[in-house]
């Protein structure tokens, strides 16, 4: 009777020590960068979403829900098997900015989105989003790699290139162009605003932000040492085999 | 009259959703709505929401990760729509309830549950016409109509049971006293906050109809309205000649050596005193709130691999009540609005009703976090606060200033906040000018003329009892001509009860159309400060003369920030009245002292 009790008591503990070991193990694996994270502005309305949680839901299934889809509360993650690897997605909330944070620190790529049509209106949001998650501490520093996808090139005849904004020496066909210019006119302002803004009250531990970009020059995204690709495409019409040419090289 | 009923994920999926009516005048999803300004915005506490002629109302099914919403006509109310959405969770649950724990409910076909929604609808229908519907009033309802573009809420004011279906509700005989919790301890407290509430609640209702009925006013509120207007003005103005006039107004003219004096004076005080080295929280003590937080996420994963192994039960309103109370009284402790810790606390109970927390995790430690999470979502803001950018870009693309003006009630600190953002703004090589356009006060001029002088900005100023809009437009021509980057415009401070005063910042806000409007409140103030922004938000876009685009406040200044140590509360009250961010905290005396939040850190303060 009593040897039993020992027995089982002993097992009971070689249990919950290799209970324990299992989550060391998983909790390890937490801080690695092991996701790729779709980020960017929250939509305005009906069918003025930016397309994150559509993008993320394509990707899994290949359709989009029949219901169709409101703004996220919170983060949609999903395994995603690209040349036979699982690989985390994670859709962050374009109206949560406060969890982005935090999960920068797991991107091994960012896919970052935009809605190419209505770039014009919104490329002052779109780049202060993006020039938070450039200037986080590491992601310049360890060069994740990034992809601005610009959605809704169906749609695109709304953003030509327009000619008054100078943008005359485009290399590229298609959206990614005009999106590139405005953003970078955006970034160039946003830039030189983030230096110079005013103190923050509680901000000591903030993560220190890096510059983007060099002091001297008007800023260009070559000039980021990540690799950028900009490339275009529409969820909805389930064009995006840009994204799973970014998470296939991602993951590789 | 239902029109619609939709089922989503907390992810943003629509797992099902049946129109039956079209919708009129709605731009936009109503849904998409409730999403973005009830559920993001911490307000999930109320019982309903108003969108144009509709209402909404919504439940949870915390455990499954699902919100059940229903839409119908503010006119012929759906009154047994809290229990339809009872009846459809409980069905809805029962067929899919264990796919959807499975987590991969994506490609589930929804689509018979169409027939089965119409079923559970008809008998809701008919058993409530069954019984005789008693009339409910407005105030019974608690039904805020939106009084501004932005959607104002109705406030879940004395109710205390979410779980319990509304339809029971409606047949009791309201009465606050009746609605009071069954804990007897927590009676006495209770009931004088509902006073307040309850007064609140009539004010509010009191504004709507204000605001409705705009014109035919008549003679009967015009005359206070006069009275007040010459009680206020100094007696003698009423037979001055224009010299007389001329030597009272010491802004045009005067002794220069005194004069002189003051500008070195301010400039001593505001400019060569040394900077405030004020900071929220030290370093050490907010890194040691950081770790906490790293170890309740920590907890959490724990909790979920146990969550599996025990069965443990869901937890309860009951359950939640004595943290929620506990983390209320301690929000309403460090100067949050009673009201507003009130529904904060609402909105974190109903969204943590129903879950089942690990054997690891106490309920206090679960509110807390989730409180967290709440406030700091709150806290973060949701649009740029980037005001030099802004201001470079408008130069830049319409080659005009950018045009700010800042209002709040008395003695906040409007002009110091304006000089010490005029310096901020200098210092980043824009030019600025200044407009006085408190021409009320006796002596606003010259302590705005002091300041410009010792920040050598050009003030545009015409002295006093002089229309503030039409100065504030002569200003802003004028620094146009002269090709300068912002104007700032200052206001005289007036409480927000002031109705003429109101009238006249709405008239100065829709003639001059400016960039940005910024209200100026003190850190120091505590339930006072949900009612002067949410009067100033509601005097800009209501009292403003007709046909001209509504406006509202687009962002706050905390002035006197240094004094208050970690109450941070005022804070809190001010951001989830509007949804507006905090663009600035002043935290001394100087031009150098102003600072932008970190919301950690307030977030930390105000749960430490």
């Amino acid at each position: 009777m009593d040897l039993s009790t020992s027995g089982f008591a002993l097992l009971a503990l070689v249990a919950v020590i290799v209970l324990l070991l299992i989550y060391i193990a998983a909790g390890s694996g937490k801080s690695k960068r092991n996701a790729i994270l779709i980020v960017g502005r929250s939509g305005t309305g009906e069918n003025k979403s930016v397309g994150k949680t559509a993008l993320l839901k394509q990707l899994k299934n290949s359709e989009q829900p029949k219901y169709g889809l409101l703004p996220s509360l919170v983060v949609n993650s999903a395994e995603i098997t690209v040349n036979g690897k699982p690989v985390r997605v994670m859709d962050v909330p374009g109206m949560v900015p406060s969890l982005l944070e935090d999960l920068l620190d797991r991107a091994k790529g960012i896919i970052f989105m935009v809605d190419s049509s209505e770039i014009r209106d919104h490329a002052r949001r779109d780049a202060e989003i993006l020039h938070d998650v450039l200037t986080q501490g590491s992601i310049m520093k360890e060069k994740i790699p990034m992809l601005i996808f610009c959605n809704k090139s169906d749609l695109i005849a709304s953003s030509s290139p327009d000619v008054s904004l100078g943008i005359r020496d485009l290399r590229r066909e298609g959206c990614g162009d005009a999106v590139k210019t405005y953003l970078e006119r955006e970034l160039q302002l946003i830039r030189s605003s983030a230096v110079n803004a005013v103190e923050t009250a509680g901000g000591t531990k903030q993560k220190q932000k890096e510059f983007l970009g060099f002091e001297e020059e008007v800023f260009r995204f070559e000039h980021v040492p990540n690799k950028l690709t900009f490339a275009s495409g529409s969820v909805i019409k389930g064009n995006i085999d840009p994204v799973q040419k970014f998470m296939a090289e991602t993951t590789a | 009259m239902i029109y619609q009923f939709c089922i989503f994920d907390r992810g943003g999926m629509v797992l099902w959703m049946g129109k039956f009516e079209q919708l009129t005048k709605v731009s936009g999803s109503p849904m998409d709505l409730l999403v973005r300004s009830v559920l993001l915005e911490d307000r999930a506490g109320a019982t309903n929401f108003a969108c144009r002629d509709y209402l909404m109302e919504w439940k949870f099914a915390n455990e499954y990760g699902l919100i059940f919403a229903v839409l119908y006509s503010r006119i012929y109310k759906a009154h047994y729509a809290g229990q339809l959405l009872e009846n459809v969770k409980t069905e809805f649950l029962s067929q899919y309830g264990e796919t959807i724990k499975g987590g991969n409910y994506d490609k589930l076909d929804l689509s018979p549950f169409s027939s089965t929604f119409r079923i559970i609808w008809k008998r809701v229908e008919a058993a409530s016409n069954a019984k005789p519907q008693e009339a409910t009033p407005v105030e019974q309802r608690k039904v805020v109509k939106p009084i501004t573009e932005t959607p104002v809420l109705a406030k879940p004011i004395g109710r205390t049971d979410q779980a319990q279906p509304v339809i029971e509700k409606k047949e009791q005989p309201f009465s606050f006293g009746n609605d009071a919790p069954t804990a007897p301890d927590a009676q006495a407290p209770r009931a004088s906050q509902k006073m307040t509430k309850d007064d609140l609640l009539k004010k509010i209702m009191a504004r709507k109809n204000k605001g409705k009925s705009n014109e035919p006013q008549s003679a009967a509120p015009e005359a206070p309205v006069k009275r007040e207007k010459t009680k206020r003005l100094p007696s003698e103005n009423k037979s001055i000649t224009k010299a007389a006039m001329g030597a009272l107004d010491h802004s045009t003219g005067g002794a220069e050596d005194e004069e002189e004096q003051q500008v070195e004076r301010v400039r001593q005080q505001f400019m060569e005193a040394p900077a405030s080295d004020y900071d929220l929280i030290p370093a050490d003590e907010s890194e040691l709130n950081d770790d906490t937080v790293a170890e309740v996420q920590d907890d959490s994963k724990v909790m979920s691999f146990f969550k599996g192994l025990a069965g443990i039960k869901e937890l309860t309103k009951e359950d939640l009540a004595p943290a929620l109370q506990k983390l209320q009284d301690q929000l309403v402790g460090k100067n949050v609005a009673v009201n507003i810790a009130e529904q904060l606390c609402n909105s974190v109970g109903a969204s943590l009703e129903g879950i089942k927390p690990g054997s690891f995790s106490s309920v206090s430690r679960l509110v807390r976090s989730a409180m967290t999470d709440a406030l700091t979502r709150l806290l973060t803001p949701k649009q740029s606060i980037d005001i030099l950018s802004q201001a470079k870009s408008v130069k830049k693309n319409e080659k005009r200033p950018f045009v700010v003006v800042f209002c709040g009630v008395n003695g906040v600190g409007k002009s110091t906040s304006l000089a010490k953002v005029c310096f901020y703004l200098q210092q980043q090589g824009l030019v600025v000018h200044l407009a006085a356009c408190d021409t009320f006060r006796s002596g606003a001029v010259e302590q705005l003329r002091t300041h410009a002088r010792c920040l050598k900005a050009e003030l545009h100023e015409q002295g006093y009892n002089k229309d503030a809009a039409s100065v504030a437009k002569y200003a802003i021509t004028t620094a146009a001509k002269s090709n300068a980057d912002v104007v700032l415009i200052d206001t005289a401070g007036r409480m927000q009860d002031n109705e003429p005063l109101m009238r006249s910042l709405a008239k100065l806000i829709s003639v001059n159309s400016p960039d940005r409007i910024f209200f100026v409140g003190e850190a120091l103030v505590g339930n006072d400060a949900v009612d002067q922004l949410t009067k100033f938000d509601s005097a800009i876009s209501t009292l403003a003369p007709p046909q001209s685009v509504p406006r509202h406040v687009d962002g706050i200044i905390l002035t006197k920030f240094d004094t208050i140590d970690d109450k941070v509360g005022a804070a809190v009250s001010m951001v989830y009245a509007t949804g507006q961010p905090i663009v600035f905290v002043g935290v001394g005396q100087t031009y150098m002292d102003l600072r932008k939040v970190n919301s950690k850190a307030l977030v930390n303060a105000l749960l430490k």
